[in-house]
């Protein structure tokens, strides 16, 4: 893997592995660097950047069928048994999955699925604060984070919770998400008084 | 057109919320805003709601939590932020506007026929705006020849017009609880109409009241609770358009009031007719009413009454005449004692009066005198009211419809306009005697002899519900007992919304007004009367002309 040579783009997290219209994977050049759950990310693409959300993290070993085997003594910490045996990073990888809500048009952002699947190996990496406040100003991506059966009421709200610290006033930000919410969850109180329990300050 | 259809019509209201639904007899819902402040929308609120073409025009008949779900208010919101995220959205306010009018912007500035009754409903999602002043002006007229203000709107600072050719053309009423300003709003209405017609030249247009005064608050001085304690009343707003006469002359001087003159009710002038309406006041029985009118056909209008009362049941003659008028004899002594309660106290009633009261009446009226009858210290005795009223009207009723008749075809020749001024009118119009009486006569014939109605009166429920239903329009102050509630409203499209609005009227100088003379039903407070501002907007100025030609023409 020529990971050394794009490493100089600091903020780039990973590439994409696997890519589905409205869901990818993608895997992380450093074992454990995985963005958090519901972090919004740019995919680069030719027709546009497309935006996602972090729905899942996992890191596992290359070879699928072959887990690790934990045979180090008790008083090991995990970072140094990393440290001590460079030879399992290279056997082991972090990657993650990510749901698509939106992509850059000729006209803007669009908060809907863009018309083609993100490339293999196309870069990923963080959504600028910028680039954050824009859609969730208006988050109509929410509906197809709520839809999409992958995501759970948590990846929801972790990406507000994230979200709101981009914006100046956060706390306006809540509501204005929160209503947002309400929008789509109107028929579910329940549901939707989770949600904005784990959102508020 | 337009696409938001809101620019044609120019300047911008406060945006309550959208049409969500309803339908155009019971109401559109109109789900308020989500930054509209629930709490200042009060009901009896003017709404204007701008459909694609045209704007509509209504009043806000109930307001209501809505909530999306149920489950938003079964487990009440645990944060400020769950609230103020669920507020407006999942728990919102909405409130229903009953639509009356629609107005044409196109046909605006042109003539006036842009008002029209609604008769559809704005699409879906309309904005619902409060009502500007320069739609409630529209919608109400300013005050010109044809129209006088009666009140403000609440929270607007427009006038509310009456339609003066409308208002004297049907009977009217004048109702709420006791002390709620009815009299007050009474001497206004008629001030008003006295303008009107004083500044009218038609003929036609021409209007005299004659109000029976029974509290003595319409002729010099109106009493007046608390602070000041007595306010100027008709007469001394207006000396040459108003005559006051008086059935208790001592009251009258006792009270400064300057009066024009005495009247009084001679025996000859009492029908059996009169006792019909005074059968439970004075104890009689139906028998007893039917045999009045065998002594009157026995000894003549001019006399019976004196006869009837010298009458002695022991005396062989009268036992003669009894059998004669095959009446029996406890149904004659209970006349006799019905009558002699009716003489007896009464100064105003005499054997000797030649009867010229009601001719004198007459005259005033058709020189375009309005005619105050104050009751003095009958005013209370209600026998007394009953009987004059019912006595005065029913002749000067004749003579007009005996006039009406003969200028038949010629209007300059019919005499002016005659209002009839009667309070606590239910003792008159209550469904056992409205038939028999005169007031329920005029009541239904409508404006056929130039003779309406204003009833005053604290329990419109007790009047008969036809007499009810030919009034043309309804002043309403606060009614606090549903029975009078639905009286007023009977037969009022939207009434049931309409209820709560009257039925929260502020205690005092607030008052719905339904019908004939306004386009919409609507609230107003009153006027203030009593200050000196209050009395300069009227004064007899005009039409002193009017009245001489009045006078050429009527004079006998
Ligand atoms: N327009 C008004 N301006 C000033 N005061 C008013 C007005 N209307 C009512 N009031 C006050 O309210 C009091 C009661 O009004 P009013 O005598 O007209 O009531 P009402 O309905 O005729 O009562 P009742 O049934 O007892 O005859 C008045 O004495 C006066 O003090
Ligand atoms: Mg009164």
């Amino acid at each position: 893997m020529a990971l050394d040579r794009i490493s100089e783009e600091l903020d780039v997290i990973g590439r994409v592995i696997e890519a589905k219209v409205a869901q990818f994977s993608a895997e992380c050049y450093e074992l454990h660097t995985a963005p958090d759950l519901g972090t919004l990310v740019a995919v680069e693409n030719p027709r546009g950047e497309i935006y996602a959300v972090v729905c899942d993290v996992m890191t596992a070993s290359v070879e699928p069928g072959r887990r690790p085997v934990a045979h180090m003594p008790p008083d090991a910490d995990a970072d140094a048994i990393l440290e001590d045996n460079p030879q399992l990073k290279l056997l082991l990888k972090t990657t993650f999955e990510a749901i698509v809500v939106a992509f850059r048009a000729n006209d803007g952002i669009r908060q809907h699925l863009p018309p083609a699947a993100a490339r293999i190996f196309a870069r990923v990496r963080p959504c600028s604060a910028a680039v954050v406040r824009q859609l969730t100003d208006e988050p109509q991506f929410l509906k197809l984070l709520l839809t999409a059966g992958s995501a759970s009421d948590e990846v929801i709200a972790a990406c507000l919770r994230q979200a709101a610290e981009s914006h100046l006033d956060p706390n306006r930000f809540r509501v204005r998400a929160g209503k947002a919410l309400l929008g789509l969850l109107g028929h579910d109180p329940d549901r939707l008084t989770a949600i904005l329990r784990s959102i508020q300050a | 057109m337009n696409g938001d259809g809101v620019a044609p019509f120019g300047e911008a209201s406060r945006r309550l919320g959208a049409v969500v639904a309803g339908s155009l007899t019971r109401g559109l819902e109109v789900r308020l805003d989500e930054d509209c402040p629930l709490e200042e929308i009060a009901v009896g609120r003017y709404v204007t709601i701008h459909g694609r073409q045209r704007k509509f025009f209504g009043l806000v008949t109930d307001v209501e939590l809505k909530s999306l779900h149920p489950g938003f208010t079964q487990t009440p919101p645990a944060s400020d932020f769950i609230r103020e995220v669920t507020a407006g959205v999942a728990t919102f306010g909405s409130v229903r506007v009953t639509l009356y009018l629609t107005l044409d912007p196109l046909a605006m500035g042109g003539e006036g026929d842009a008002v029209r009754p609604a008769k559809t409903v704005p699409p879906h999602f309309s904005s619902a705006l409060e009502a500007s002043q320069e739609d409630v002006e529209v919608i109400f007229g300013r005050e010109d020849a044809s129209h006088f203000v009666i009140g403000t709107p609440l929270d607007m600072d427009v006038s509310v017009c009456l339609d003066y050719g409308r208002f004297i053309e049907r009977s009217n009423g004048v109702f709420g609880k006791s002390g709620t300003g009815k009299t007050f709003l009474t001497r206004m209405l008629l001030a008003n109409v006295m303008m009107k017609s004083n500044a009218n030249r038609d003929p036609k247009r021409k209007a005299v009241s004659l109000i029976f005064d029974m509290h003595n608050e319409y002729g010099w001085v109106g009493s007046a609770e608390g602070g000041a304690g007595l306010v100027k009343s008709l007469k001394q707003l207006f000396p040459t358009s108003v005559s006051v006469f008086t059935l208790d002359p001592d009251s009258s001087r006792r009270r400064n009031a300057n009066i024009d003159g005495e009247i009084g009710i001679g025996y000859r002038e009492v029908e059996p007719d009169d006792l019909s309406i005074l059968r439970e006041t004075l104890n009689l029985t139906d028998r007893s009413v039917e045999s009045a009118y065998q002594f009157r056909s026995h000894f003549r209008q001019e006399q019976w009454l004196a006869k009837t009362l010298e009458l002695d049941s022991s005396d062989e003659v009268t036992k003669q005449l009894l059998a004669q008028l095959n009446v029996h004899e406890a149904t004659f002594s209970n006349l006799q004692r019905g009558l002699r309660q009716l003489t007896r106290g009464r100064d105003f009633l005499r054997p000797d009066l030649p009867g010229e009261a009601v001719r004198d009446i007459l005259q005033h009226l058709l020189r375009g005198k309005n005619v105050v009858i104050e009751f003095g210290r009958y005013g209370d005795d209600l026998a007394a009211y009953m009987l004059v009223a019912n006595l005065f009207s029913r002749r000067i009723h004749e003579e007009y419809r005996r006039r009406s008749e003969e200028a038949l075809g010629d209007q300059a020749q019919a005499p002016p306009h005659l209002m009839i001024a009667i309070e606590e009118a239910h003792k008159f119009l209550s469904p056992q005697i409205a038939d028999q009486t005169i007031f329920g006569q005029i009541a239904r014939e409508m404006r056929k002899y130039n003779v309406t109605l204003l009833v005053i009166d604290q329990r419109p429920s007790a009047i008969d519900a036809e007499v009810m239903s030919q009034l043309g329009t309804k002043i309403a102050c606060l009614l606090d007992n549903d029975a009078d509630v639905s009286a007023v409203l009977s037969g009022v499209s939207g009434s049931s919304e309409l209820r709560s609005v009257l039925a929260r009227l502020e205690s005092r100088q607030q008052a719905l007004i339904l019908g004939h003379s306004v386009p919409m039903p609507v609230v107003v407070r009153t006027p203030d009367y009593g200050t000196a501002e209050s009395y300069a907007q009227f004064h007899d100025g005009p039409g002193l002309r009017e009245r001489l030609t009045l006078q050429e023409l009527y004079d006998d």
